[in-house]
């Protein structure tokens, strides 16, 4: 009986010791150092112009008007805050791509993004513009469906699309040593751009 | 606070475990298999702090928000409306406050739209192949090749984060990660665990090797009794059985199917993957699947306790009995354990028992669904 007593000292003695140890001194050093080292990065990378905060650089924003790009596909519900502001959110669909409903959601977003962008060069829709992300907020789309949507863009900002280009051009990130992930386009920085907003 | 001291106490005890079999292999007529305590404590200090800390401060390089603040809001460039019961109102149009589409304008102006759809048959088709590959649940910056390679490795090494939503797979995709959960997590597995599980593996094949060529069987120099058989077992079959039963009784229960957020095959995987992930002690998921129910909570806890703490209690069972064995010496007659032989039965009972356990449940789910 002395025995076990002593090992649940033990147990309990090691809880609060790991408890200090990992839970309060290793996540307050880690704070610490991030907020030094990358602050605007560790507080959420928000695009702030003047005072007003955009958005996140790194969380998409739901675009549906003509003159802005639109991104990928969003499951956009809404959520009341402690202070009883309605607020927007979005998640994955999780679908099966097997599925009936998945299928009959494509067929319904394919005929969308035709009727948007009647003067498009290709009939091929890129995928990333028809599917749902894994986040629902996937801030980026695939170089080839931001260069899809340049006649409407040009169209709508009067622009030529040779400027288009260049703003794309600008948002786009490359992939790691020329190998990791793929090149993508910011969205809201595109539009943020168009809008005059950052140039 | 208390997610992160779990995070680091529970791979220090996987290594403090695999420590004590180590121990139990290399010493000779020894006593004891080491202090879990000081284990926990060195693992924890000397290696999961400091490479944590490495990553951690990466990561928030990258973007990760690490900070104290709580939610950021900030204004959309483009609003969003909702009706009053809180569902999105799609391409309504918002003039400051006035949402000016509502009740039946709404369906007029759709209607409009749909008119101006040119409906290009090419175009649909295209949609519904995919001939850039599977893009549902991705994110562009990953694109196709990172997440599934991605989705590999978390379930390989029972890491648990991902990338892309494995419930947005294609069937057979889906079914990879989940397989190499089902497999006991054994590739490289979870910290200290991975490895203690492919002991046990070792330890069951090379009695079973043993008993084929009629060789007495030992390993690493210590002789294998049915003692340390019996427990090699437990370790290999209690992850499988808790996996398989606590799967087969879900199934079973009606009020799970509202869980489900996909119909038929596609909904028994997402369950399948859910008890796979919580007895391979992963942590990702077919996350359609809503497990935040009383009955669902249970039973994947204690799939997570026996898939857990029954390996434990068997490897050092192990260790406890090795630890007091005389080292034998290497004859003619014994196997030998680091050949390519071994390594190719070692596979095989690998998958053996994996396949045959789980086989049977993924004909249902994946495979199903690939086929139907």
């Amino acid at each position: 009986m002395k025995k076990e007593n002593g090992i649940l000292i033990k147990a309990v003695t090691m809880v609060l010791a790991m408890t200090l140890i990992c839970g309060v001194l290793y996540t307050a050093v880690v704070t610490g150092l991030a907020q030094i080292f990358f602050s605007k990065k560790a507080n959420g990378s928000v695009i702030e112009v003047n005072g007003k905060k955009y958005g996140c650089e790194l969380l998409a924003q739901e675009f549906t008007g003509d003159e802005y790009m639109w991104g990928r596909v969003m499951n956009v519900s809404a959520f009341t805050d402690q202070n009883g502001n309605t607020k927007m959110y979005s998640g994955p669909s999780n679908l099966s791509p097997k599925s009936q409903d998945y299928k009959e959601l494509v067929e319904q977003r394919v005929k969308r993004i035709q009727a948007a962008n009647p003067d498009a060069k290709s009939d091929q829709i890129p995928e990333d513009l028809v599917t749902c992300s894994g986040s629902g907020l996937d801030p980026d789309i695939s170089i080839a469906a931001a260069r899809y949507q340049i006649p409407r863009l040009a169209k709508e900002n009067g622009m030529t699309e040779n400027e288009i280009e260049k703003i794309i051009d600008k948002c786009t990130t490359h992939k790691i040593l020329g190998i990791f992930g793929e090149e993508t386009v910011n969205v809201l920085k595109v539009n943020l751009i168009l809008q005059g907003v950052l140039s | 606070m208390g997610l992160t001291v779990q995070n680091f106490v529970t791979p220090a005890t996987g290594i403090a475990v695999l420590y004590a079999l180590f121990r139990g292999f290399t010493r000779v007529k020894g006593k004891g298999v080491g202090n879990f305590w000081k284990d926990l404590t060195r693992a924890t200090l000397y290696v999961l702090i400091p490479l944590s800390l490495v990553c951690a401060l990466f990561i928030a390089s990258q973007g990760v928000p690490q900070t104290l603040k709580t939610a950021e809001s900030v204004e959309l460039t483009e609003p969003v409306a909702f009706d009053s019961e809180g569902n999105y109102l799609e391409g309504a149009q918002i003039n400051g406050n006035v949402v000016t589409m509502n009740g039946k304008v709404v369906e007029d102006a759709e209607v409009v739209t749909e008119e101006i759809v040119p409906l290009g048959m090419a175009a649909s088709q295209v949609a519904i192949k995919q001939p850039g590959g599977n893009m549902e649940g991705k994110e562009a910056r990953f694109g196709i090749g990172s997440s599934s390679t991605w989705a590999v490795w978390t379930t390989a090494a029972s890491n648990g984060s991902v990338n892309s939503m494995h419930d947005s797979y294609t069937p057979i995709g889906g079914m990879i990660p989940m397989l190499l959960m089902q497999l006991g997590e054994v590739v490289f597995g979870g910290v200290g665990c991975g490895l203690y599980g492919m002991l046990g593996f070792a330890i069951l094949t090379v009695f079973i090797a043993g008993l084929m060529v009629g060789r007495t069987p030992e390993y690493l120099g210590k002789k294998i009794e049915p003692y340390e058989m019996k427990w090699a077992v437990l370790v290999c079959l209690a992850t499988p059985i808790a996996i398989l039963v606590f799967s087969g009784i879900a199934a079973a229960v009606p009020a799970v199917a509202d869980s489900l957020n996909n119909s038929g095959a596609h909904g028994f995987s997402e369950m399948l993957y859910a008890y796979s992930s919580a007895g391979g002690n992963n942590g990702s998921a077919f996350a359609g699947f809503n497990a935040n129910t009383p009955f669902l909570n249970c039973t994947i806890g204690v799939t997570m306790l026996i898939a857990r703490f029954l390996p434990i209690t068997g490897i050092l069972a192990i260790a406890g009995s090795m630890v007091q064995k005389k080292k034998l010496a290497v004859t003619a007659g014994t196997l030998s354990t680091s050949n390519g032989m071994f390594v190719f039965l070692l596979i095989v009972i690998v998958l053996l028992i994996g396949a045959l356990s789980f086989f049977p449940a993924l004909a249902l789910g994946p495979v199903a669904e690939f086929l139907g």
